[in-house]
């Protein structure tokens, strides 16, 4: 088994952190893990990609190779357009979290952000697979707005192909969170499961 | 999450970034001195250090610079205290002055040099491949491959140094330092040894010639372990067709193509990781294997040229080679190679047509029209902003063609429009200052341009103070502006001499900027650059004054605000005042100031503040003309 | 007429006014929006402005062209605009006079008006902080009476005139130099809101001009003669005694006119009004008459607020000497000659 896993989006948004919940599961439950991250200017809002690679035999390199996700976790709708044409396939399956975080050259109006819609009828075309859902929204509803990450990771799980469930996940939080912060991740995650879960009637 | 990483016990298995690894294996080695100068991607091993110095007998520090860090670490090693020295690519710069003499006088207990080079400067200003600095001192050079080895690797380097008595350096690039992986860690030595210089021994570099000599000497003594290494390694056929001479994290790159275009037939692959001085003797019985052999490794071609001279000399026994790599065009010059990059080449180099050509194809198509790039700027409540705003402000109401001379930080985004494109020169830390005392002298030659220097605190310590020392004992004509956001918030907030605290928790007198410039009688004034009116005429001001000055601009860091609590206000653009496109305002908010927080709405044409992105600084008020953006 | 290939509202100031040095510092775009500052005598050009029916524009008094279609345009007669009446006059308040430069006029005028209702304040210039001055809108007889005095350069007081407008002040007198009065006019003609501008002044005091110094090439030439210190009040004698006099706290220093001249703002050269003729009242000097104002009564409303001020022994007046009157209409007459011949060489450079 193989499993190349991308997260990406933009600086601030937990990318970081989802990526090292989702490898200290992976390590936890035996698996060879290497995850490499692009996160350069990232602070600065800059885009932050996370090459997450599970296997159950030796070890791979930090980048995954062109056209080779499984998974495309979007945490910002233009980053996961982005990188379409240089880690999608046919089969990836797309994960999108809907709310936009405008560059400052689109805020200036120089340029102009892609139509959601556009977005969407791009990835739908090219996979297929798309789960398009409002996870900062439902985050905003939770807590703070950082609580996306954490629903993006429970719609993540709910995908039948990804080795990795909730309750894997679940049994990681106390690891990293303080047990004060635990619940409301927990809530978090069984939000985003949720989502594909009721998503995934329109697919069958 | 850090604990596990300094527990005692080994043969555990555990995700660990490179950096972490490499703190790990340093721990490993029984390090009892360790310092640095932040840096991406060098920082996270100072910190894991200092995390571990919590709980182990072991001391670590922030240097003021990477010069300064070295010879620190250098006087435990005199003392026989196991050191270690990390630093980014541009650190080594800074460092070399005192490396290139203490490769000279020789050390006594084991000193590793980590340099952290950045290909495709990610986060630099440059893509320096810091390995020929091996080279230049005759330094024994180490490059792992995977986090595994960066772990593994650091013991050798410390027994290396030890055995041979002088510095060793261990390169890890971007990628290695970044990337996390499962590592199974070893047990941690007990740590015994007390520190104390022998007076009987001395380090200096005199008699050179002698002193020169004997750093051959110890280079192959180095050389002759590294014939023996397990971490050079050859897989593949017996005879392939071509040999693949790689090193470093892109080893991995390598394997995975070759095992995507099923070439394991074809092709082998010499992993380097002792890549100077050269194990030659191992690399030309490899050579015999094949005709063909193509170099890939970052950045410069380091391994192609030397083994090509290397190649030269047993060129008579081992016949006619073709070599590719960076000089036959086969690999790039510049910038980070990719498992794309490899790809290509050897899908070339065979004539094989990679299927996943048309999907990218297709897909660049759908996409490339309606995908911006993503533009760099400051975070939201950035002072920088703020700063940047004032002067440039300022230089237009001075009108005389000011401008700013940079350098490195943050506030080097001041060069793009999220700095309103104010920095004209980026070079080297504290450079900006530097080139100031330039400037500053030229008035005998008709220059007439004001220009601001900006250097952040950090910076301020690390390089600029000499500088302006400088400039005041040559009299320049010089303005300094620091950018004072009490942290070295690039590389992730370390703590420096301005702070009150060390990296190791402990408690420290703030060295002060105002004092210091007092001290050499230079006039300094300090403003809030979230006060961006005051702050600009506090600026203009100072423009049309002569000699030399300082204005400290004082703000912390937004991201060190939000973690002291956030920020005051909640912000509200209120849309019947709001002027939108129109006559008298024209977007100014969006257009032209650009913080991310700050959006626009394109349904009711008006701006609007986005509440996810927003961190509620407030300075935006005081730029809406309209006075529609409303702090709550 | 155009004036070249211009894209949009700002390029036009930017491109024509800015670029080629032809700002008069009148501050008539100061004030609308964020892209021009005022600071120490000069109109800068902040930020890239993209709107392209933008008002600065249309209000700049350097993007007027003049009209010179008529065939009495160069002559004598029409040389200083249209006027009901010419005469001489002064405040009756010894008092103003004696802080005034010439008669106390204006100031008089205003202070009666403001005393009488007539207007709720004025906008004036000030003598700036630092050297520099400054626009003010004045609501006391003190703010106008702190504002007396010639000041010989530009001060984009019309900045404040925008900012009273944004406050929907009405009863705006406005007190400004021949180009900030055509730059009312335009501001009067704006299609959308120049009816209410219009509304919102109740005076218009122009005073005669026939240049003003570009100020921090004067304040770089004082300083080069060693004049660090605040100029509280600059002097232009009249001929012949060619000079230009500052007073500083140590008393009158002199300086060539000769000299002087070299710092006159390079817009002014292309000018073609001396005697403010978009006004109500024109105010001047008065030639060989110390202490006295050559006024000149233009509208109905000047004529008005006028004869109330004499009749109630607010200002006294006599009448101005013939040869006064044509000297001041053969200046007038020169400096338009000379202001269309520049402005012609200039837009031949475009």
């Amino acid at each position: 088994m193989l499993f190349n896993l991308i997260i990406t989006g933009v600086g601030g948004q937990g990318n970081v952190l989802a990526s090292q919940i989702v490898g200290r599961t992976a390590v936890k439950k035996g698996m060879r893990v290497t995850i490499g991250e692009t996160f350069g200017l990232s602070q600065r809002g800059g885009p932050v990609m996370s090459h997450i690679r599970l296997s159950d035999h030796g070890q791979t390199g930090p980048l995954i190779p062109p056209c080779g996700a499984h998974i495309i976790l979007g945490l910002e709708p233009m980053e996961t357009l982005r990188i379409v044409p240089s880690y999608g396939n046919q089969h990836t399956i797309y994960i999108v979290n809907s709310r936009p975080i405008y560059p400052l050259n689109v805020i200036a109006g120089e340029v102009v952000y892609p139509d959601l819609q556009t977005i969407q009828n791009v990835l739908t075309t090219i996979s297929g697979r798309l789960y398009w859902i409002e996870a900062t929204k439902h985050a905003l509803q939770l807590g703070p707005a950082i609580l996306m990450n954490m629903i993006m990771l429970g719609a993540l799980c709910a995908i039948d192909s990804f080795p990795l469930n909730r309750k894997d996940f679940d049994a990681v939080l106390p690891d990293i969170f303080p047990a004060t912060k635990c619940k409301l991740n927990h809530e978090a995650l069984a939000i985003g499961e949720r989502l594909i879960q009721s998503d995934r009637i329109s697919f069958d | 999450m850090m604990n596990t990483i300094f527990q005692k016990n080994g043969g555990v298995r555990l995700l660990l970034q490179g950096n972490e690894a490499i703190a790990r294996g340093a721990l490993e080695s029984g390090v009892m001195f360790c310092a640095g100068y932040p840096g991406n991607p060098s920082s996270e091993i100072i910190e894991t250090l200092a995390e571990a110095a919590k709980t182990l007998p072991l001391y670590v520090e922030w240097s003021v610079n990477e010069k300064v860090a070295i010879e620190a670490a250098t006087a435990a090693s005199f003392a026989g205290c196991r050191a270690l020295v990390s630093m980014k690519q541009n650190g080594v710069n800074v460092a070399s002055d005192f490396l290139t003499n203490l490769t000279l006088s020789g050390t006594h207990a084991g000193i590793v040099l980590i340099t952290c080079d950045d290909p495709s400067g990610i986060s630099s200003t440059n893509e320096e491949d810091a390995r020929w600095f091996a080279k230049l001192a005759d330094i024994p050079l180490l490059e792992p491959a995977t986090p595994q080895e960066a772990l593994d690797m650091m013991r050798m380097a410390f027994d290396l140094s030890e055995q041979i008595k002088n510095i060793v350096m261990f390169r890890s690039v971007s990628r290695l330092s970044h990337t996390r992986s499962d590592v199974v860690i070893h047990h941690l030595p007990e740590i015994s040894s007390r520190a104390f210089f022998n007076i009987r021994q001395s380090f200096h570099t005199f008699p050179v010639v002698a002193k020169h000599k004997q750093r051959h000497e110890k280079l192959n003594q180095a050389g002759d372990q590294f014939e023996i290494s397990e971490y050079n390694t050859y897989t593949g056929p017996e005879h392939p067709e071509l040999i693949v001479i790689t090193s470093g994290c892109v080893y991995m790159y390598v394997k995975e193509a070759i095992d995507m275009l099923h070439l394991n037939e074809n092709i082998g692959i010499l992993k380097i990781a002792t890549t100077w001085p050269l194990p030659k003797a191992f690399i030309i019985k490899h050579l015999q294997r094949s005709n063909r052999f193509l170099f890939v490794e970052e950045v410069d071609p380091f391994l192609e040229e030397n083994i090509q001279v290397l190649y030269a000399t047993a060129a008579g026994q081992l016949g006619i080679k073709t070599f590719f790599g960076k000089s036959s065009g086969h690999i790039p010059f510049c910038g980070e190679l990719t498992p794309s990059i490899v790809l290509d080449c050897l899908a070339s180099l065979f004539n094989i047509k990679r299927p996943e050509i048309q999907f990218q194809t297709h897909a660049l198509t759908l996409i490339q029209d309606i995908t911006p790039l993503r533009e760099f700027g400051f975070c939201p409540g950035c002072p920088h902003r703020g700063s940047y705003y004032a002067i440039k402000t300022a230089l237009l109401w001075d009108n005389r063609d000011g401008f700013v001379s940079g350098d490195i930080g943050c506030y080097t985004m001041g060069i793009w429009p999220t700095g309103f494109n104010q920095v004209k020169s980026v070079h080297a830390m504290g450079s900006g200052m530097g080139l100031a005392c330039g400037y500053g002298k030229l008035d005998r030659f008709g220059f007439q341009q004001p220009v601001i220097t900006v250097c952040g605190d950090s910076t301020f310590f690390h390089a600029a103070i000499p500088a302006l020392i400088n400039a005041k004992f040559n009299q320049a004509d010089a303005f300094l502006v620091v950018l004072d956001n009490n942290a070295t918030a690039m590389t992730g907030f370390q703590p420096h001499p301005g702070t009150s605290h060390t990296v190791m928790g402990n408690k420290t007198e703030p060295v002060d900027i105002e004092a210091i410039c007092r001290a050499m009688n230079i006039p300094v004034s300090v403003a809030d650059p979230y006060e961006m009116l005051e702050t600009t005429k506090v600026v203009y001001r100072m423009l049309q004054e002569c000699g030399v000055r300082v204005l400290i601009l004082r703000r912390k860091c937004a991201l060190i605000q939000n973690k002291e609590g956030g920020f005051p206000y909640t912000m509200k653009v209120d849309i019947h005042r709001c002027r939108g496109e129109s006559c008298g305002c024209n977007r100014y908010c969006n257009r032209i100031f650009r913080c991310p927080g700050l959006i626009w709405d394109e349904n009711a044409k008006k701006a609007l503040i986005d509440e996810v992105i927003c961190v509620g600084c407030g300075i935006c008020a005081e730029i809406c003309p309209q006075q529609a953006i409303i702090r709550l | 007429m155009g004036l070249g290939n211009l894209s949009n509202s700002q390029s036009q100031i930017s491109n024509w006014v800015l670029k080629h040095n032809l700002c008069v510092v009148c501050g008539a775009c100061v004030g609308i929006c964020p892209y021009f500052n005022y600071i120490d005598g000069k109109v800068m050009l902040m930020d890239f402005c993209t709107q392209e029916t933008g008002k600065c524009h249309q209000i700049c008094p350097k993007l007027v062209i003049p009209d010179v279609s008529s065939s009495e345009a160069f002559e004598m007669q029409s040389s200083m605009g249209t006027y009901k009446d010419i005469v001489m006059a002064r405040a009756a308040d010894e008092h103003i006079r004696q802080h005034a430069q010439y008669g106390g006029f204006t100031t008089a005028m205003l202070i009666y008006a403001l005393q009488k209702a007539w207007i709720e304040g004025a906008v004036l210039t000030n003598k700036g902080d630092e050297n520099s001055s400054t626009g003010i809108f004045a609501k006391t007889p003190n703010d106008i009476l702190a504002c007396s005095g010639s000041r010989f350069n530009g001060s984009a007081s019309l900045s404040v005139f925008n900012r009273c407008l944004r406050d929907n002040q009405k009863k705006i007198a406005i007190v400004g130099l021949p180009c900030q009065l055509i730059a009312v006019s335009q501001m009067e003609n704006l299609s959308d809101e120049g009816e209410a501008i219009k509304n919102s002044i109740a005076l218009k005091l122009g005073l005669f001009c026939t240049w003003a110094l570009d100020f921090r090439r004067l304040r770089e030439y004082l300083k080069k003669q060693g004049i660090h210190q605040r100029i509280l009040k600059y002097d232009i004698p009249p001929p012949p005694e060619e000079s230009f006099k500052v007073l500083t706290e140590s008393g009158w220093i002199q300086f060539p006119l000769q000299e002087i001249r070299q710092l006159i703002q390079y817009g002014c050269t292309s000018c073609l009004d001396m005697t403010a003729e978009a006004s109500d009242i024109s105010v001047g000097m008065a030639e060989n008459q110390a202490g006295w104002n050559t006024v000149m009564i233009r509208t109905q409303r000047g004529f008005d607020l006028f004869s109330q001020a004499v009749q109630e022994g607010v200002i006294e007046t006599c009448s101005i000497p013939e040869a006064n009157r044509i000297h001041l209409q053969e200046a007038s007459l020169s400096k338009k000659k000379r202001g269309f011949n520049q402005f012609q060489t200039i837009r031949s450079e475009l």
